[in-house]
């Protein structure tokens, strides 16, 4: 017998044919019912599925992250693995190219560490796993549902806390699937941007925003707040290109970002004092005459109170005073803003993050219309829109089971994700709890008190406020329920885990908050190990409740992750986009049909009045000052201010575990001013320790002037392995502005105080 | 729970006729009431033999038959299956899903191929041994000794990489595929030790230079290349007990023998003392 | 003069976001620790900022490329067509003069196959038509590919500071320097 060699081995199996052939009449593919002993193999069929020689099948998919950008992205799989992403070149907003967190998409979906099956722990944070079967793992929740119901007469003791982590639309099947259940608890709010939205909708009557694709046209831009350059990469282009064009690009932040690095001029703002400096800017506009006389007469309500309340409380010295911007730069500032046709402000998210970032974003939005920016295209506060959400919500709006009681009493908004509210029995109601006091109210709440909570899209250990508050709160919970990908803090603390897709491994549609692109998302690979999308996994649920109890829920006990992504499409939002149906995104992503790139291009507004209120009466009812006016900031608890703004490795907890990105980004820092540093004896790289009411954090310093001396920086998230958390500095003291929209206030994340020693 | 043993017709009369009556009427209650298949086409009697709760009890079981030291199940095993039976319960070992499934299968081998040391191996309760095999096989945490080839062999230690296609290649070349076809990675340990005990039947059966060729680029040019980094991240992984720690060793010591590489502990056969009465 | 592909780093538009570095893992499944392209901040007495400025560089592509020079086993040759350096793994026998030898740093040693590795500009896709990874990636248009023999931009510099003087080995990545705004910052912040 001719030795044959390993090389001709390989060439044998990589051709489907041939290797079928190798053994030639030794065995018939199928032949062999059972081989001797062999229990997991199981005969081959002719058909193995699809086999490629050489190029890839290409999917449409879309990143499902809470990121301004929410890109387009181009799939490259082979023999049904995943190979590598691009960004979808169709979309002129994604450009071809995705981020360093999506180009590390293929390491996350087939990292080992991923959550492979569901697990139960054998008593929370021992490290004790077993491994359940889906009907095991489903069974041992359907009891525990049904406990709860049979205890307390309601499923109010049941609670969900849900918020960002999957922006697939489908993925609001997790609310479904509570409703389907019947009234539960809810965390409702959001940790984000609720007090500037609040803001913008008292003022205009609707969040909206112009096309971010619009930006060349401004002639003066200020990012306010805000860091493009690490959370939203792909707008920098349109900055450059107003810039090209001759605009002039400032950025207003206490901390010299990224963004600030390449704008035009910096300008240094101290914390939480941009009503303040805008305020200024408001007088200086008013006394020099600069304003949009017509426009505001023809288009607002208001001015006139607004204008004697500038005279009267207001001097561009006073917002130097508190700003700490020079006021001679506050008027030349004012002055070029005005004069400058169109001028436009990024209103970040971080700016109103604080106890006065509703009433900040509102002079913000002031100083814009009273320029005459609003409407305009490459004018405008741009803050955020959702008006190309507009889809029919179906695997949200599931029923309750019949005869189910609840809440009875008010009950708001849950979420600015509440689009098409179902209310069923007008009698009962979920129960809403503040999201951004999870700790604080799963401890308070009673009758029935939380008893069971259901984690998926979140990582409420890594990111809820309070953390030393959060871990006696999860003391109380008898059962914890997380549905993820890998082994968070959230998943560590849980008694049983369930291992969910990513967005390549099920069928799903996005869209944005900031651009108009609308984005398939195909399933790409098959779900790895038996993860399972969030609504499969409600429909296994539904299945066990009602073998159990039949009719305890309405959730269909079986569903197909592309069907249900069809059912998201509804006329409206296709005639938005131009398109027939769902299949034309197959050829790449659409953007919406808009007749002007701004929004209220026609002048008339969505509020009470239709015009632009300087005054708002409903403003005033929601318990803030009716008339835009200069607030607070919240007085310092503490020697030094601690600011906790992203990373632009990650997305809040994800990404940041995987050592694509370690190799990238390896540990967290203080960073501290090197003034404030030497005061403590604190060296570059040394070992400190951050401490305040709430907790404390130790990691390493960086000493830099890009921070003001007053303040700490570190950035939000998760590394792998580590304990790091700076929700051990965050507490959970409110935004002014939030439960309008959104159900709840927001959170002063930004107003946060602590102290620094050498560890 | 069944095991599936398919021998030869011609082996099956040797071993029974070796067997006292006692031991020829105990093997037909295990047989009855149980299926018999039969796979006309080569020849094989294939049946299924009801399995004792664990092979750790069947001594106990059988003394109170008297005079039978162990269950003709054991003798089955041991003389046909030989050296498989360490291969088939590592195989059974790693697929194992629970606590019961990797006691059993660790009884077996211990039984099989008892520590050189002594060290005493079933000290752990299934549960201990369970939140062990998933501390540090399966999750859901990080695992310092994942059991896939590719996690060893490719470049980037992820799964589902070159090794995973080339085990899957391996597989449909023997006309044979994973049941989930593409959602649990091809080359995770069990799955590749099935194949190995696939190969073993059909050489067996034929002489083939195709098989032989296949095989030894299976064993030594994917089984032998990350196996052996398998077995030191678990050794050198914090708290293993030792029963893991034995499995681990039985495990590159059937892959050194499997090669020719070194002797290893002789698996017992019916020769030794203790074997049939 | 002959085709000669490279690189064009224009930091004053790079904002630093590894969306190249990572595009280049993204395409070939590199092994942790072992990376073609980096990132590189700026030191401070360069742009005077903390991690505000970036050079992101993989292979230079020479003229006399160092790794080519030295190494023992032809296992890198420069293609006539368009200048790139391929790295050629089969032949590596792991000796590491490559890794020794270039000053930038572009070789890098794999612990696990004992061999080096490099950008080698992608060529595959190159030859396929398609722009190199990393190039596609950059989301701000900073990191380009450009012929020497066309390229024509009066403000690229070979040899910006920070970045290591090797005229003999010419290499061909362009750069363009990062720009500093005007800064206003309260007295009591300085």
């Amino acid at each position: 017998m001719s030795k044959i060699t390993k090389q001709e081995i390989e060439r044998i199996l990589e051709n489907p044919v041939s290797r079928r052939c190798f053994l030639g009449g030794l065995l018939a593919t199928g032949a062999l019912a059972v081989l001797p002993g062999c229990r997991l193999l199981r005969p081959g069929t002719a058909d193995m599925g699809q086999v490629w020689e050489g190029g890839y099948q290409t999917f449409r998919n879309a990143c499902s992250r809470n990121c301004y950008d929410t890109c387009s992205i181009v799939s490259y799989v082979k023999n049904g693995v995943l190979k590598f992403v691009e960004g979808a070149p169709e979309s002129s907003f994604t450009a071809g190219g995705l981020c360093v967190k999506g180009n590390s998409y293929v390491r996350r979906v087939y990292s080992p560490d991923r959550i492979k099956y569901p697990m139960e722990q054998q008593g929370r944070g021992t490290g004790k796993w077993k491994r359940l079967s889906w009907d095991e793992a489903m069974d041992k929740i359907a009891r525990k549902i049904l406990e709860i119901k049979a205890r307390d007469g309601s499923l109010l003791g049941l609670a969900l806390s849900k918020y960002s982590g999957s922006f697939g639309i489908t993925h609001y099947g997790v609310e479904g699937m509570m409703s389907s259940l019947g009234y539960t608890t809810r965390l409702v709010g959001t940790p984000c941007w609720p007090a500037g939205m609040d803001a913008q909708n008292f003022d205009m009557g609707n969040m909206l925003c112009n096309d971010p694709e619009d930006l060349p046209l401004a002639r003066y831009v200020i990012v306010w707040g805000a860091n493009p350059a690490w959370c939203s990469v792909h707008s920098m282009k349109f900055l450059y290109a107003a810039q090209e064009a001759g605009a002039k690009l400032v950025v207003v932040d206490p901390v010299f970002t990224q963004t600030a690095a390449k704008a035009d001029e910096y300008v240094q703002v101290r914390t939480g004092e941009d009503g303040a400096l805008a305020l200024g800017m408001c007088r200086h506009i008013l006394d020099r005459g600069l304003y949009d006389k017509e426009w505001v007469a023809a288009h607002s309500i208001g001015f006139d109170e607004f204008a004697a309340y500038l005279r009267e409380h207001v001097t561009i010295e006073w917002a130097a005073q508190k700003s700490g911007v020079p006021a001679l730069h506050i008027a030349a500032m004012a002055e070029e803003f005005a004069q400058a046709r169109p001028a436009t402000i990024w209103v970040g998210y971080g700016m109103q993050r604080h106890v006065n970032g509703g009433a900040s974003v509102r002079i913000l939005d002031a100083l814009v219309a009273m320029t005459g920016n609003v409407g305009k295209p490459g004018g405008g506060a741009r803050y955020a829109q959702m008006q190309t959400w507009g889809f029919t919500y179906h695997a949200k709006n599931q029923k309750q089971p019949g005869g189910s009681k609840g809440w009875i009493g008010a009950s708001g908004p849950q979420g600015e994700f509440d689009f098409s509210g179902v209310k069923g029995d007008v009698k009962y109601a979920d129960r809403s709890i503040n999201i951004n006091k999870t700790a604080q109210e799963i401890l308070d709440t009673k009758d029935p008190q939380v008893r069971m909570l259901w984690v998926a899209c979140k990582n409420v250990l890594s990111q809820d406020f309070d953390r030393p508050k959060m871990l006696k709160a999860f003391n109380k919970l008898e059962m914890v329920v997380v549905a993820d990908q890998f082994f968070n803090q959230t998943v560590e603390q849980a008694d049983i885990v369930l291992p969910v897709t990513t967005f390549f491994e099920e069928w799903n549609v996005n869209v944005s908050y900031w651009h108009y692109w609308l984005s398939l998302n195909e399933q790409a690979v098959k779900p790895l190990h038996e993860a399972k999308s969030d609504i499969e996994i409600a429909a296994a649920l539904s299945k066990h409740m009602n073998e159990l109890a039949p009719g305890s829920c309405t959730f269909p006990t079986t569903v197909d992750t592309k069907d249900w992504m069809a059912q998201e499409f509804n006329q409206k939002e296709l005639d938005m986009f131009g398109i027939s149906s769902w299949e034309e995104l197959r050829k790449g992503p659409v953007k919406a049909k808009l007749t002007s790139s701004a929004p209220w291009s026609d002048g008339v507004f969505a509020t009470p009045s239709k015009k632009y209120e300087f005054h708002s009466d409903l403003c005033a009812k929601n318990g803030h000052d009716a008339l835009v006016m200069y607030k607070e900031g919240r007085p310092a608890y503490d020697k030094l201010r601690l600011l906790t703004p992203h990373s632009k490795f990650a997305i809040n907890s994800q990404f940041q575990n995987l050592d694509w990105m370690a190799d990238f980004n390896s540990e967290p820092y203080v960073y501290i001013h090197p003034r404030t540093a030497a005061l403590r004896g604190i060296g570059h790289g040394d070992a400190v320790r951050v401490f305040n009411k709430v907790g404390e954090v130790r990691l390493a310093a960086r000493l830099t002037a890009d921070v003001p001396p007053d303040t700490l920086l570190m950035y939000e998230g998760w590394f792998k392995g580590l304990a790091f958390n700076c929700q051990n500095l965050v507490d959970d003291a409110p935004s002014d502005m939030g439960s309008f929209k959104t159900g709840a206030p927001g959170v002063a994340i930004h107003d946060q105080f602590a102290d620094v020693v050498r560890a | 729970m069944r095991l599936l043993a398919a021998v030869s017709l011609d082996d099956r009369e040797k071993l029974m006729a070796d067997m006292t009556p006692q031991q020829r009427e105990w093997l037909h209650s295990l047989e009855n009431p149980v299926a018999v298949g039969l796979t006309q086409q080569f020849g094989l009697r294939q049946f299924a033999a009801r399995k004792t709760d664990s092979m750790v009890n069947c001594d106990q079981l059988l003394g109170a038959k008297g005079n039978i030291r162990k269950c003709s199940e054991c003798l089955y095993l041991e003389r046909i299956l030989g050296n498989d039976l360490i291969l088939i319960s590592l195989r059974d070992f790693f697929a194992a899903r629970d606590g019961r499934a990797m006691a059993a299968a660790c009884a077996t081998l211990t039984k099989a191929s008892p520590p050189a040391d002594g060290h005493p191996t079933s000290a752990d309760t299934a549960d201990e041994l369970e939140y062990a095999f998933n501390r540090l096989f399966v999750g859901p945490g990080p695992v310092p000794a994942p059991p896939y080839a590719s996690v060893y062999l490719d470049p980037d230690h992820g799964l589902m990489g070159e090794s995973t296609r080339i085990a899957a290649a391996v597989y449909d070349a023997l006309g044979v595929a994973s049941p989930s076809n593409g959602s649990l990675p091809d080359d995770h340990l069990a799955l590749e030790l099935d194949a190995a005990v696939v190969f073993h039947a059909l050489k067996a059966r034929e002489q083939s230079a195709e098989l032989a060729a296949l095989w030894d680029y299976f064993l030594r040019d994917h089984l032998m290349l990350w196996v052996p980094l398998f077995v030191a991240s678990i050794k050198q992984a914090p708290d293993v007990p030792p029963a893991i720690s034995h499995v681990a060793s039985l495990l590159l010591a059937w892959l050194s023998e499997e090669s020719g590489a070194e002797p290893v502990a002789q698996v017992p056969t019916l020769s030794q003392p203790g074997g049939i009465a | 003069m002959k085709k000669q592909l490279g690189f064009y780093v224009d930091a004053k538009r790079c904002i630093g976001c590894f969306a190249c570095a990572m595009a280049c893992k993204n395409q070939y499944h590199q092994a942790s620790g072992v990376v073609w392209r980096e990132v590189y901040p700026l030191k401070e007495e360069i742009y005077p900022h903390h991690e505000r400025a970036f050079y992101s560089l993989s292979c230079n592509h020479c003229e006399h490329a160092a790794c080519m020079e030295v190494c023992p086993a032809s296992a890198y040759t420069k293609r006539e067509r368009d200048g790139v350096v391929v790295h050629h793994q089969e032949k590596c026998i792991g000796c590491a003069n490559c890794v020794r030898s270039c000053p930038y740093g572009a070789p890098r040693f794999n612990p696990v196959t004992e061999r080096a590795e490099k950008c080698s500009l992608c060529w595959q896709r190159l030859d396929a038509g398609l722009e190199p990874a990393c190039v596609k990636s950059c989301p701000t248009n900073a990191l380009r590919l450009i012929d020497l023999a066309t390229f024509n931009e009066p403000n690229a510099l070979q040899f910006p500071p920070g970045y290591p003087r090797m005229p003999r080995l010419n290499p061909s990545t362009r750069f363009r320097q990062a720009e500093l705004p005007k800064i206003i910052k309260p007295e009591d912040m300085e």
